[in-house]
């Protein structure tokens, strides 16, 4: 069980608002951005201070020493994180996600074991991997499994005290079939592999990770590890959007801060030759009026799709496993246009910004690598507009949407 | 005089043509490229070898040792290289066309002199001073001149013979008011100083430089204006007022085509993560490399009919019976095409970044490079958005700005 003294870790920070603790770090989470972009991951101390603040566990149960926040609240964390800095931000969506998708099919004991410990904080490589790799196996050894494993894309490796190897990425060398059971491996039994370097959410430490040993039974997940939960009250653990929308909030954070960072130049700039301030000039009120515009009307989408499928779920008891299709459908659009709507915005108001956005000390300069990675998320990137569109031309909807496959 | 080796020199590589040379260069353009994203300025290696190839000459008459080329040709070729890369390209417009706008009013004396070195590479640094600065003056000292001056955006200034101080940019201090001389001021009287570092373009070497009680002998000195049109020399680019605007179209048309390209390239070998087929046969990829050939090749036809139009409109010289300067109408339309190609090339570069997914974030992918220099190419003042304002006024009774008349800047 969770002991007592997490619980009350976490009930002393409620007194205030996650909000508001995010607000009074935020000298430090420009500092963590900064020194990320040259460590390629979050430093260690920034992500402890996190971790301290309740960042991670915003969405676990109450039981387990969460927050046990709703998806617009999550949404509002992960925003006011990526304005600061898509690097923090992004590492607050997926760590925060994961930490909460992986107790969807767990035992209450594995649960309640694995988030005793305060730093509980899970990262999941499960894209191709990169360069030489040593297989992608699960066999079974006694009651465990013997795993070889590589993925990629593990957001948060190096703070990370578990990672998950999801079910389906490893083929059972006996079978040949795909294994049906998710891995948890804990920290020091999984090697990070340097292949993360990029212009985009470089401070991410979006590496490799490897596994190369044995899992114990008690580490093992069903098969059908994310699928909707029958333990969790919160209708997170049903939604089937909870990883698109995190990456929909982490774009829309990014293109509030650079709308804000636009704000404070276009006061201050007076562009060579122009005569008057930034601001004076007529496009730049056009432009950040039309951006703000675009930006709302995403958010909005957004929020009001997700407020809709939590109330279609209902309760644990007497709700709905699945939200009805055409209601996660709009909430896997929203999710998409969101990312792609933020690309947009971040790329106008960057532009219209001039050279200024373009210096390596300018925090435009950042964003609009940071848009453009978030905008390319395989959970929301452009084509997601083509597969969501046939369903309302007659085809049905591809299986991945009905139930997470990825972080 | 240029001498005859020089013009011997010119005669010779000139037998290939330029197109071909750049695309003989394209595995040492890359290599510079990479390079020069570390130095944040073309190595000095490359530069030379550009030089070789008449790269920065291609705009110079011939009788001092250049192409001589119109307008269209020079577009093909400040497009070739940056499809190769951004800066790379970057360097080869605007040393090639400072080459040829310093000279529109030079004393034909010093223009033989100066072109005379087989390396002549003039830079400009223009732009607002970064940090601190001895100011932007000028005074008269005997028969010549005494600068204290710094100014940014020097592009290429580290393999630079000359930079060009406009007048327009300083003041007299015994007077207060604008020099009545332009200078040139040659290497060694110059000093580089490290203020670029940007995202985009970021090897095309465009820092400030800075003069400290310069001495500017009357014969390295310009007129105030020196670069109205010119009644010198024969090509219409001297007269032409969009010289240094359809130059930073043409990067970002290269760019552009470089991404494409790059795009086209990955698609056929990457199977994007949990999509099941190759990203050639998905049809957002199709739909996407299809719309962005359909801007680029309409941006660049923009380009291209309105400099044909321009060039044919200026005619030969005043004294011959053509033009000194273009009507507006002509170079409204020419002026909106060059905006019009940035902007339509960073928006497209941005969705096949987009389009690649992932990997178009990889710092070893081309088009992480190529999105940051799309980006850059069309924040330059001369091609920026703010255009479509200033030109698009015209159309419901304003006066052009005065600046669309002749160049004000590289």
């Amino acid at each position: 069980m969770v002991r007592q003294e997490i619980l009350d870790r976490q009930e002393a920070l409620h007194d205030t608002p996650i909000l508001d603790r995010l607000a009074n770090m935020r000298e430090a989470l420009v500092q963590a951005g900064d020194e990320a972009q040259q460590l390629r991951h979050m430093p260690a101390w920034a992500v402890q201070e996190m971790i301290d603040a309740g960042i991670y566990r915003m969405v676990v149960p109450a039981e387990l020493g969460g927050e046990d926040l709703l998806a617009r609240e999550q949404i509002e964390v992960i925003e006011a994180a990526s304005a600061i800095d898509g690097s923090v931000g992004w590492c607050v969506q997926i760590n925060s996600e994961i930490n909460a998708l992986v107790l969807r099919q767990m035992t209450r004991e594995f649960a309640h074991e694995i988030c005793d410990d305060w730093n509980y904080l899970v990262c999941s490589g499960l894209g191709t991997p990169n360069g030489p790799f040593p297989g992608r196996e699960a066999q079974r050894e006694g009651d465990g499994w013997r795993v070889t494993y590589q993925g990629a894309f593990a957001s948060g490796c190096h703070s990370a005290t578990y990672n998950l190897v999801l079910t389906g990425e490893t083929i059972d060398p006996i079978t040949e079939k795909p294994v049906d059971a998710a891995f948890m491996v804990p920290k020091g039994e999984f090697e990070i592999v340097d292949t993360w370097d990029m212009a985009g959410l470089r401070g991410s430490g979006s590496h490799d990770v490897r596994v190369v040993g044995y899992v114990p039974p008690e580490h093992v997940l069903p098969q059908a590890a994310l699928a909707p939960t029958k333990l969790w009250e919160n209708p997170t653990y049903r939604n089937p959007n909870q990883v698109p929308y995190n990456k929909g909030a982490v774009a829309l954070g990014i293109a509030r801060g650079a709308l804000d960072e636009f704000t404070t130049l276009a006061v201050t700039k007076t562009p060579w030759g122009a005569g008057s301030l930034l601001k004076d000039l007529p496009e730049a009120p056009v432009r950040l009026g039309e951006m703000e515009a675009t930006w709302a009307a995403a958010r909005a989408f957004l929020m009001e799709t997700q407020d809709e499928i939590e109330e279609d779920l209902g309760p644990l008891e007497g709700g709905k496993e699945y939200p009805d299709w055409p209601l996660a459908r709009r909430g896997l659009l929203a999710s998409t246009h969101a990312a792609q709507a933020c690309r947009h915005v971040v790329d106008v108001i960057h532009n219209t910004a001039g050279t200024t956005a373009s210096r390596m000390s300018h925090p435009l300069e950042r964003k609009l690598r940071d848009a453009h990675q978030a905008a390319a998320h395989g959970g929301v990137s452009w084509r997601h507009y083509g597969n969501l569109g046939r369903t309302w031309l007659g085809e049905d909807p591809p299986p991945q949407y009905a139930t997470p496959t990825r972080a | 005089m240029v001498r005859p080796e020089i013009i011997e020199r010119q005669n010779a590589i000139k037998q290939t043509p330029m197109l071909d040379r750049i695309a003989a260069m394209k595995e040492m353009l890359l290599q510079a490229g990479d390079e020069a994203q570390e130095l944040r300025h073309l190595p000095e290696w490359a530069s030379k070898e550009m030089a070789d190839a008449g790269l920065y000459r291609f705009v110079l008459p011939e009788e001092l040792g250049g192409e001589n080329v119109n307008a269209r040709a020079q577009i093909e070729n400040v497009e070739a290289a940056s499809a190769i890369d951004g800066s790379v390209g970057w360097c080869v417009h605007i040393n090639s066309e400072i080459n040829a706008l310093v000279i529109r009013r030079m004393e034909p004396a010093f223009a033989h002199e100066m072109c005379d070195d087989w390396y002549v590479l003039v830079c400009s640094g223009l732009g607002p001073p970064n940090g601190p600065n001895p100011g932007r003056k000028a005074r008269r000292d005997g028969d010549g001149w005494r600068l204290n001056y710094q100014g940014s955006f020097a592009s290429g200034s580290h393999n630079a013979t000359w930079n060009f101080v406009m007048a327009s940019q300083m003041t007299d201090e015994d007077t207060g008011e604008t020099p009545v001389n332009s200078f040139m001021v040659p290497r060694g009287e110059f000093e580089v100083v490290d203020t670029w570092d940007t995202a985009g373009m970021r090897g095309s070497g465009s820092h400030d430089v800075r003069m400290t009680d310069c001495y500017v002998p009357p014969e390295h000195t310009l007129p105030e204006v020196a670069l109205a049109s010119s009644e010198i020399w024969e090509n219409p680019t001297y007269r032409n007022p969009t010289h240094a605007v359809y130059n930073k179209a043409a990067v970002a048309l290269g760019v552009g085509r470089g991404a494409i390209d790059s795009f086209i390239e990955l698609a056929n070998v990457k199977t994007p993560w949990g999509s099941g087929s190759m990203l050639k046969d998905q049809p957002q990829a199709q739909i996407r490399v299809g719309e962005a050939e359909a801007t680029l090749q309409a941006a660049r036809i923009f380009v291209m009919e309105t400099q044909d139009a321009l060039e044919a409109h200026l005619g030969p010289l005043p004294s011959q019976g053509g033009r000194l300067t273009p009507d507006w109408e002509h170079a409204r339309l020419a002026h909106l095409a060059c905006a019009h190609a940035a902007q339509s090339v960073r928006q497209m570069v941005g969705v096949l970044n987009n389009a690649a997914g992932t990997t178009g974030s990889r710092m070893d992918s081309p088009l992480e490079r190529k999105l940051r220099d799309a980006h850059q190419s069309a924040t330059h003042a001369l091609i920026s958005y703010r255009h479509y304002e200033n030109i698009g006024k015209t159309w419901v009774g304003h006066d052009p700005p005065p600046n669309y008349r002749e160049p004000e800047r590289a």
